[in-house]
């Protein structure tokens, strides 16, 4: 064991266990594998790097998982340090281009800058990840101005890209996401806008059709997973409850309480799918770490749908006796659903 | 007079569907004139959340083929709840998919009816129906020796117990769609061969023959 330093800690580590962090969060388990230090002692030295907010623990219900508190992967999934390099580097060469040749369109926007990596990543032969999130694709590493990195092998082809892609960019918040979502064909986040943009404008008016149409596609296209499949009963549950409100006239007053209950529920769906998109980049010793921090994120973002489920269900006023339509299809699903009565 | 309801006489009720017993329960349900609807609390605690828990699994079976052809009914975990005969409404509700004009109305009118059914059911529990003998007063003595000629089905069971315990509070009438195991027989040789049960037998009617 070495001597502790002057302020009491085992700073011969702290490198060590920082640049071991720099490939992704780990457990002391790991920390102690890699390094060939006692528990104890990595302990320790964790809990000095804790203290001087240089490291920030994840905490899962079975392990504790540390990770740098600077590490710029989103939810601080386990991507490699050249990922998150490779990706600083993509961000920095788009601002310092957009500075040079597009500033008449204004201050580079945070959510242009990540629009033009996710179109440079595809284009790019490089292994920067991109994968869905709350507002389409991302390459999902924070563009802090302060990050250190270096430049990758095929930095004259990301710059190259770069530049070509720029001029295709109107820098405007909305245009920006609805070209992302046509260019990329992403059916699934243009039904989540126009579920949005229909709960905007019937203020005033309540087109059941239409609103009952939009949530019953957003259905058909939400993901299906045999290992998460509450995902697609939560969604279908979600939807039950606004028919609910919709079959009861209750609607039109419960349209902020629709509205913040579908954002929650997006909340949990492109969590879904960003760990699901992920996953394919991150490297095999990782993985069960991977799926800690996994499972932590959307056992959370499940149990605040489930909330919000059972809240809009409360809301249902059912004072009067509501009536199904009569329309032949209609009947004939409720005479298949309501077959075999006596046997119940 | 006092009707102590099967289940199956709340599910023609929602059905909606045009049927003969729907307009049967339609028109008795709407009939308040001296009539007092009973249910007991082992078909609204215990039956009815079941049943819609497998509706519900049921349509999303369906929405799941109806996105992916391949998709084989009861192969997720949810889909492990399904009975044999819940497997075939879904089959026969996704060949209903293809005669309607678009899966997105498809999905609609599925929905619509599904969460509509639900929603009836909740409105006739509050607004027509009394609820009586809580599931811990059932008589186990009771229950078993019913369920003895009720090949195995302890649903049933509960529900006919409760009835007959009800009537011994006061006079009802049991009523039910379901003529193969709701039969007086079954209830003469569950009752009268049991000397220690002190119960009268209700009468038991038909909704198909009211």
């Amino acid at each position: 064991m070495k001597k502790k330093d002057g302020g009491g800690s085992y700073s011969i580590y702290f490198d060590k266990i920082k640049n071991f962090l720099e490939e992704g969060p780990a457990s002391i388990n790991d920390i102690c594998k890699e390094l060939k230090i006692s528990w104890a002692t990595a302990k320790s030295v964790i809990e000095e790097l804790k203290e001087k907010e240089e490291l920030k623990e994840i905490v899962t219900s079975k392990i504790r998982i540390f990770k740098l508190a600077n590490d710029p992967a989103f939810y601080g999934v386990p991507l490699t340090k050249k990922q998150k390099n490779d990706a600083l580097f993509l961000f920095d060469v788009i601002k310092k281009e957009w500075k040079s040749q597009e500033k008449d369109k204004g201050p580079l926007l945070a959510t242009t800058l990540q629009k033009i990596a996710v179109d440079v990543a595809k284009k790019c032969d490089c292994d920067i990840p991109v994968v869905s999130f709350h507002y389409g694709l991302v390459v999902p590493v924070v563009a802090s101005p302060y990050a250190n990195f270096s430049k990758p092998t095929n930095h004259k082809q990301i710059t190259k890209v770069v530049i070509e892609i720029l001029p295709s960019h109107p820098n405007k918040y909305h245009k920006e996401i609805e070209k992302q979502y046509s260019d990329y064909r992403l059916e699934l986040f243009i039904a989540k806008q126009n579920i949005l943009s229909l709960l905007k404008q019937c203020n005033g008016k309540f087109e059941k059709e239409e609103i009952k149409d939009s949530f019953s596609k957003f259905l058909l296209l939400c993901p299906t997973d045999s290992k998460e499949t509450r995902l697609f009963s939560l969604c279908s549950d979600f939807i039950d409850k606004v028919y609910g409100l919709v079959l009861t006239e209750n609607f039109q007053n419960k349209l902020e309480d629709i509205k913040e209950g579908f954002n929650i529920l997006w909340d949990y769906v492109t969590t879904y799918l960003f760990f699901k998109e992920i996953a394919p980049y991150v490297r095999k010793g990782k993985q069960e770490i991977f799926e800690y921090i996994k499972s932590l994120q959307l056992l959370s973002k499940k149990s605040n749908v489930e909330e919000r489920i059972n809240y809009l269900d409360s809301l249902v006023d059912l004072t009067k006796e509501i009536q199904l339509p009569m329309d032949d299809e209609s009947v004939m699903i409720r005479k298949i659903l309501s077959e075999g009565a006596e046997e119940e | 007079m006092r009707w102590f309801l099967d289940m199956c006489i709340i599910l023609y009720y929602v059905a909606q569907d045009n049927s003969y017993f729907y307009k049967k329960s339609f028109e008795l349900l709407n009939q308040n004139k001296g009539n007092i609807f009973l249910v007991c609390f082992y078909i609204i605690d215990k039956d009815i959340p079941k049943y819609l828990k497998r509706q519900r699994i049921i349509i999303d079976e369906v929405l799941k083929k109806v996105r992916d052809e391949n998709y084989i009914f009861g192969s997720s975990d949810d889909g492990s709840f399904l009975y044999d005969r819940d497997k075939q409404k879904a089959e026969k509700l996704y060949l209903q998919s293809k005669s309607v004009k678009d899966k997105i109305t498809f999905i609609n009118k599925v929905k619509e009816s599904q969460k509509g059914q639900e929603l009836l059911i909740e409105y006739l529990l509050k607004t027509k129906i009394e609820k009586v003998i809580p599931i811990g007063e059932i008589d186990q003595k009771l229950r078993s020796a019913i369920f003895t000629y009720l090949e195995g089905n302890i649903s049933d069971a509960n529900i006919l117990a409760s009835g007959v315990q009800e009537h011994k509070n006061k006079e009802l009438v049991l009523l039910t769609g379901d003529k193969n195991h709701w039969t007086k027989d079954n209830l003469q040789w569950a009752i009268e061969n049991n000397s220690e049960l002190d119960y009268e037998i209700p009468l038991i009617k038909y909704i198909q023959n009211i």
